[in-house]
């Protein structure tokens, strides 16, 4: 979902400022979510089969770079592509070719291939997160990269209405179900515990929903209607917290190629079980919160003006 | 010098919960079963207590403690002593110098009592499938299109 996240917020950007962009992924987000109303005419996506195996996502990537007629090709995240398809496919474009370089961790980044791959892109951009090839002569970091700009989000009542929320002045809590089957499950598991936990009669009591990106879509553009966000540790996730200024309550996740432990600086609140996040809740919800303006920079600006200039 | 594991055994984690992420092994190099506490400051990946290794890298999981061993080792000492030294009492980084017998399980052996029933046929136990076990490092990158 991140990847996908990411490759529209830049997309729109570029749609918006005459650039004409195709999307190719094989996130089920793509077809989960009603994109309809952030994309801008000049926005195309091409979906694969979220189902789809290593062999046929490759054929199917190399088929789609065989019709283009692009300026430029970005990957997001991985150098070699998801399945290990992208270098001889790559090597035979004559566009520039840019990395869009998220975290990795080092047991797939450290392999020589990876890196060889990486260091054949034209350019590398970092999306305003520490990733262990940022150090490569090519690459240039920027923010972090959001779907929306700060002046894109509704204000709190309105995205607390949106949310189901009463705008009584009393706390809310939203619980975000994102990740596998199980992980979701949990999710909405911990919001019925959570919301029992600080009812009414509770000590802490908060408004406590559950969403899921497939009906509640972008989340971003409702965070300044939530005073506590109970998500994972995912790229989007956490920087659009930070953007926001969304106290976050973060379950990290064991993943592949992200280490979402290490994405969580020191100062940001982290659990394991329910109980412990339950009780991290309610001893944030008995501090007080200032709510800000959101002001922030949005990295995808940045990023064009160096993908632009990569292609002049 | 590597610090000896803590040897209280932790419970196993819960069904469905974190579970450390290091697959090194005594023998075999397998999935552990038990919560991750800490997070490699190298790799970053997840592990539990015994996996975690106090090393001139700082707080790492145990196969990074043995790429930065690897790295630093001079390759040209072949004295025990100096290995012992390097890696403590830590049986991940121990075969046959620090356990009597390792790896054998002839009469007299360690172990050998397991085999006091075996037919010649039970010596095919093991198969290629357990050949799984012996490989170290994440198999599933660029195999797993739903893992990133």
């Amino acid at each position: 979902m991140g990847h996908f996240t990411r490759a529209l917020a830049l997309a729109r950007r570029a749609a918006q400022t005459g650039t004409s962009c195709v999307l190719l992924t094989n996130s089920a987000l793509a077809e989960e979510v009603n994109t309809a109303a952030l994309i801008p005419q000049g926005v195309s996506i091409v979906a694969i089969d979220p189902a789809a195996d290593r062999d046929a996502v490759a054929l199917r990537v190399a088929q789609e770079v065989s019709k283009q007629t692009w300026a430029c090709a970005l990957v997001d995240t991985f150098p070699r592509g998801l399945a290990g398809e992208l270098p001889p496919i790559l090597s035979g474009l004559s566009i520039p070719c840019i990395l869009i370089h998220r975290f990795l961790c080092d047991a797939y980044a450290d392999r020589p291939e990876v890196l060889k791959a990486a260091q054949s892109f034209d350019h590398i951009i970092v999306p305003g997160e520490t990733a262990p090839l940022e150090n490569l002569s090519h690459a240039t970091r920027t923010a972090p990269w959001l779907l929306l700009d700060a002046d894109e989000l509704w204000g709190p009542t309105q995205a607390r209405s949106e949310l189901d929320i009463p705008d009584d002045g009393v706390p809310s809590v939203v619980v975000v179900g994102c990740g596998t089957a199980p992980e979701i499950q949990q999710a909405e598991k911990l919001a019925s515990t959570m919301s029992e936990a600080c009812g009414e009669q509770a000590q802490a009591h908060a408004h406590v929903r559950f969403v899921v990106p497939s009906k509640t879509w972008p989340l971003l553009r409702l965070l300044p209607g939530v005073d506590l966000l109970v998500g994972q540790a995912g790229y989007n996730t956490v920087q659009e917290a930070r953007a926001t200024g969304t106290t976050l309550i973060a379950r990290p996740r064991t993943r592949l190629y992200d280490r979402q432990h290490g994405r969580l600086s020191d100062a940001e609140h982290c659990f394991g079980s329910d109980a412990e996040g339950i009780s991290l809740v309610q001893t944030l919800l008995q501090s007080s919160r200032a709510s800000q303006p959101c002001r922030y920079e949005n990295g995808v600006h940045q990023a064009l003006r160096v993908i632009r200039a990569a292609i002049a | 010098m590597t610090s000896a594991p803590d040897t209280t055994v932790p419970s196993t984690a819960a069904a469905g919960a974190e579970v450390c992420r290091e697959k090194a092994g005594f023998l075999f190099s397998h999935a552990c079963k038990f919560p991750p506490v800490n997070a490699c400051s190298r790799c970053q990946r997840i592990v539990c207590q015994q996996h975690t290794c106090m090393g001139k890298g700082g707080m790492t999981c145990v196969s990074c403690n043995k790429k930065n061993n690897r790295r630093g080792r001079d390759k040209t000492n072949t004295n025990d002593n100096d290995r012992h030294h390097h890696h403590g009492n830590n049986p991940y980084f121990y075969g046959g110098y620090y356990y009597h017998g390792y790896g054998y399980y002839g009469e007299g052996y360690w172990g050998s009592d397991a085999y006091d029933n075996y037919t010649p046929d039970d010596y095919n136990d093991f198969t290629e499938a357990d050949g799984a076990f012996l490989v170290a490092g994440d198999e599933n990158f660029e195999q797993d299109m739903g893992g990133s």
